[in-house]
């Protein structure tokens, strides 16, 4: 009896144990599936629910012509979550002979033990994605994306601008226009599985994407390959820094070229470290610098312009020019009798002084800024400088500035103003806003792009006869020696520029910067161009750095535009 | 003694040839329809999107088969008197410590989540010895403390040699390692101990060495103090050791009461790792809501009951054993199952009987069930015992303790 109560007493030992772990797993599930119902629930939500982003095709960017300069394709990118990889070595074993990389490279990137999308290749070829399909691989997914393509190359590299990693427009045409080039990508709400695949258990939410609009520049891919290419050639034979040369037809006012160098390629794997971040400004738009001689074209134009000059206006150059408490000399100083066009032809700093002094500091500056100096011309590219213009009306002028403007010392310029006003100049006078955009095509509509006057300059007169004096200046021809600026069977109009690069000290340093602006041919313009090189080693001045460019550039222009011959220019050289 | 006086079906159950406890084989089929049903929707998200297994069905056609192996073998030992088994229990146990060691020192021991817990024996399915182990060492126990009698309660004759088998059969299991096993297989082990009439001071004291054992093992191994500082703080380290915690809380809080519905688990997709084997229950939670946990809560309750009620009303002191083994394994690695999964207690990998997927876990259970079925065809209760006192009935039970004990130990 007392074993039999024992043996009783041990059960029921034993069964409140049971007992009392039931209760409590009971207690721990009301707990779980009731009380924390709501919180869980809300937080399995927000475990499967993921929303996907899917990436709007970015739009196309062509040239004038219709040759696309920039687009992007669609390709499939291999990623891994790597620190779910069960055997990377065979993983990678099966991978290389399809990616056609080694093994220990593809196991080098598997073995970095992520809990995130890690890259194992970008941008497959679609046969490539379909032979890594086909291996029906665990571990690896794809995922569709965008990659920026150039058929053209790094033409117009700066114009173009810089595509970053997110598809995101950070310079030139593809940051100002980004809202038209990126479109609207789309988005897939689901329920997601802990690989990320869609669970088919609820309805998704798709909102589909939109692809980005297309953009077509005034850019000629011929000229700017050209330009591109006669660029560099100068950059190495001169050994300098670097330099510009723009292109723009004078009646519309449309860029038909922009090239700088240095310059960056969009194919470079370090596009975006810090070294080339110096090389994404467009220095064709964003460097002001003094423009020296080519200025006089300018200050030759309000001389006309006012009648304060003739081109046969002369006056007596004896070797330096005494206004507002300072002096001015010349370079090269013939002395005599000298006329405005002997002026264009020798540049003559004295000749120029002489002119903007005679018309006066509130002329002189008001048709400077007629042709727009000071101020951005307002072209659709990022990074625009006004320059730095002073006048008679502003602080920190003095009265020898007005001689010293005349021959473009102590005046900034960019070269989009540059160009823009010796357009203006030579081209009846109207001053075209400069324009690299044609034309925006989006899905709502389509906007075209067309020349914008701003305003009369100078007279139609004015204008023709301040070109001839230009291509008298490109075709004067002395002691047997020939402008280098000179086309043979073209009439070309034109000027030199060698500019001291100002230091705090002054003038002193031997640094220039070598240009040239010029324009052909001279009875009807076709194009205006600036050739600006900086720092050139070999040689400083303009005659010899920048004018052999645009002669260059200038006789396969003629060609590619099919402008005929001039008659009988030929044997009349000197004209 | 006369049988004349005793009912036909009296004299069944005498005989062992009563009829089996059919509630208990109910709550067995319950079991089993929830589980395979379980472990389809668990599984087949799995099954079809891993090039391993080729089809939405492949555990499901397993567990299926699996199933089949137990109800056949559950039916075959519920026809053998168990007393048979106890010639067999001293070299059952030499074979299972064999396998144990081959298990840790041979290269046939294949690992899976870094653990050595099968054994592959060339064509066969890869067997987990430690599954076996569990009824061995039961059946081994029943036997020897039915023989021990007031011995029992001697430290050397008693509770040192209990601790001795134990330690060395827990010890094996653990290092391969397979803590959760170890822990099911130690906790029946002592209830067969305590119901057998051990010393209570013994007891006791072995009860606190155990715990401070425990505690030993699980701050000594990295991974076992990491699993503890996750169920502590599973959101330290929510996408490593802490995962599981949080997914499986996830599971089991969003099914709320009446659950996704059958087949609407989203953890299932992944989030949830074992899904179809340790951590079933907590899908039952996510589709079934509180309504199916409560279930499956009932069902092992119900078992439990059953089985214990074979217990008491068993014919002697081996039969008593060994069902109150089998019962308290049962309902203890279900209970520590869901503790687990309800992050009640510090993660370890162990199956809910009959519900998980799992093959050597199922043949096992079954079997046991089967050698607790044929213990209840016996049965006589403490009624006839009482009756005996009173001098009414013949000692049913000492008489077959007594034919065994003399028909094998003398």
């Amino acid at each position: 009896m007392h074993e039999l109560e024992e043996r009783r007493w041990r059960f029921y030992t034993l069964f409140t144990v049971i007992a009392v772990f039931i209760l409590i797993l009971i207690f721990r599930l009301f707990y779980l599936q009731v009380i924390q119902n709501s919180y869980y629930s809300s937080l399995a939500k927000k475990e499967h629910w993921r929303e996907e982003t899917i990436p709007a095709q970015r739009g196309t960017i062509y040239d004038t012509n219709g040759h696309v300069l920039a687009t992007s394709v669609g390709f499939e990118s291999l990623y891994a979550i790597t620190n779910q990889i069960a055997r990377p070595e065979k993983l990678a074993r099966a991978l290389s002979p399809v990616l056609g990389e080694s093994e220990t490279e593809i196991a080098a990137k598997l073995a970095t033990k992520q809990n995130a999308p890690t890259l194992v290749k970008a941008y497959l070829p679609e046969e490539q994605a379909d032979a890594v399909r086909k291996l029906n691989l665990w571990d690896v997914y794809f995922q569709p994306e965008f990659k920026r393509m150039y058929p053209e190359g790094s033409i117009a590299a700066q114009v173009l601008g810089i595509v970053g990693l997110e598809s995101q427009g950070l310079t030139g045409i593809e940051a100002r226009y980004n809202d038209v080039l990126a479109g609207k990508p789309g988005s897939l709400l689901a329920e997601r599985d802990a690989t990320d695949d869609e669970i088919a258990l609820s309805a998704s939410t798709y909102s589909q994407p939109h692809n980005g609009g297309s953009i077509t520049l005034t850019i000629d891919r011929y000229i700017q390959k050209l330009v591109e290419q006669e660029l560099e050639k100068a950059v190495g034979q001169y050994k300098a820094a670097g330099g510009t040369i723009v292109v723009m037809e004078p009646r519309t006012g449309a860029i038909l070229a922009m090239a700088n160098r240095p310059t960056i390629d969009f194919n470079d794997p370090n596009l975006f470290a810090a070294s080339r971040t110096p090389m994404y400004k467009n220095a064709a738009v964003s460097d002001a610098w003094e423009p020296g001689s080519i200025f006089k074209i300018i200050t030759m134009a309000a001389g006309l312009d006012t009648k304060a000059v003739t081109p046969d206006t002369s006056f007596n150059n004896t070797g330096s020019f005494a206004y507002g408490g300072g002096v001015v000399r010349n370079v090269i100083t013939r002395l005599g009798p000298e006329t405005m066009t002997q002026t264009l032809q020798r540049s003559s700093n004295i000749g120029a002084a002489f002119a903007s002094t005679r018309m006066g500091a509130d002329a002189f500056y008001r048709y400077v800024e007629a042709f727009g100096f000071g101020q951005p011309t307002g072209i659709e590219l990022q990074g625009e400088s006004p320059g730095i213009l002073r006048t008679n009306k502003t602080g920190n002028w003095y009265p020898f500035d007005l001689a010293t403007n005349a021959f473009g010392q102590g005046i900034s310029v960019t070269p989009i103003q540059m160009v823009t006003a010796v357009s203006a100049a030579i081209n009846g006078g109207i001053l075209m806003k400069p324009y690299v955009v044609k034309e925006v095509v989006t899905e709502k509509e389509r906007r075209e792009y067309h020349p914008t006057v701003i305003r009369q300059v100078i007279s139609p007169q004015t204008s023709k006869t301040l070109g001839g004096m230009l291509v008298s200046v490109v075709e004067l021809v002395e002691g047997g020696q020939v402008r280098l600026a000179k086309v043979p069977g073209y009439h070309v109009g034109g000027k030199t520029g060698t500019a001291e690069i100002p230091t705090k000290e002054g003038y002193g340093s031997s640094a220039t910067i070598a240009s040239f602006v010029g324009f052909g041919p001279a009875d009807d313009p076709r194009f205006v161009m600036l050739v600006k090189i900086d720092r050139p080693e070999a040689s400083p001045w303009g005659e010899t750095v920048a004018s052999p460019v645009f002669r260059a550039i200038a006789e396969q222009l003629f060609t590619y535009m099919k402008v005929p011959p001039a008659r009988a220019v030929t044997q009349n050289q000197g004209g | 003694m006369s049988m004349r006086f005793l009912s036909k079906a009296y004299k069944n159950q005498f005989q062992g040839k009563g009829h089996p406890d059919y509630a208990l084989m109910g709550i067995i089929a319950i079991l089993l329809v929830l589980g395979v049903d379980m472990v389809y929707s668990a599984s087949f998200v799995i099954a079809h999107n891993s090039p391993l297994y080729h089809s939405d069905t492949y555990f499901l056609v397993r567990q299926m088969l699996w199933v089949g192996i137990g109800v056949v073998t559950m039916l075959v030992l519920m026809q053998v008197d168990y007393h048979k088994y106890q010639r067999f229990t001293v070299p059952g146990m030499v074979v299972i410590i064999l396998l144990l060691f081959v298990v840790i020192a041979t290269r046939l021991g294949h690992s899976a989540y870094g653990a050595q817990r099968w054994l592959s024996l060339g064509p066969l399915p890869a067997i987990q010895p430690s599954e076996f182990a569990k009824l061995v060492l039961i059946l081994y126990l029943s036997n020897w403390l039915s023989r021990r009698g007031e011995r029992l309660k001697d430290l050397s004759n008693g509770t040192i040699p209990f601790a001795i088998m134990l330690g060395l059969i827990t010890g094996l299991v653990l290092m391969q390692p397979d803590l959760g096993s170890a822990f099911v297989i130690a906790l029946s082990a002592v209830c067969l101990f305590f119901i057998a009439g051990a010393d209570l001071k013994h007891f006791i004291a072995g009860g606190i060495a155990g715990t401070i054992a425990l505690v030993m093992l699980a701050l000594t191994e990295a991974y076992r103090s990491q699993r503890i500082a996750a169920f502590l703080d599973p959101e330290q380290d929510p996408l490593g050791v802490g995962w599981h915690i949080i997914q499986s809380n996830i599971a089991l809080g969003s099914g709320g009461i009446f659950g996704l519905g059958l087949g609407a688990s989203r953890q299932k997709f992944y989030y949830l790792p074992s899904a179809h084997t340790d951590a079933i229950f907590a899908v039952i939670g996510e589709e079934l809501g509180l309504l199916g946990t409560m279930a499956v809560i009932g069902l092992f309750a119900l078992l439990a009951y059953r089985g214990y009620k074979a217990t008491m009303k068993a014919p002697d002191s081996f039969g008593m054993l060994l069902a109150a083994g089998i019962t308290s394994w049962i309902t203890f690695q279900a209970l520590l199952n869901i503790a687990v999964v309800t992050s009640t207690v510090p993660f370890t990998g162990i199956t809910l009987p009959f519900v998980s997927y799992g093959g050597s876990s199922m043949l096992v259970s079954f079997a046991a069930i089967g050698i607790l079925l044929n213990v209840s065809r016996h049965q006589v209760g403490f009624v006839p015992e009482k009756n005996r006192n009173k001098g009414a009935e013949p000692a049913i039970k000492s008489v077959r303790a007594r034919s065994a004990h003399l028909s094998q130990a003398e």
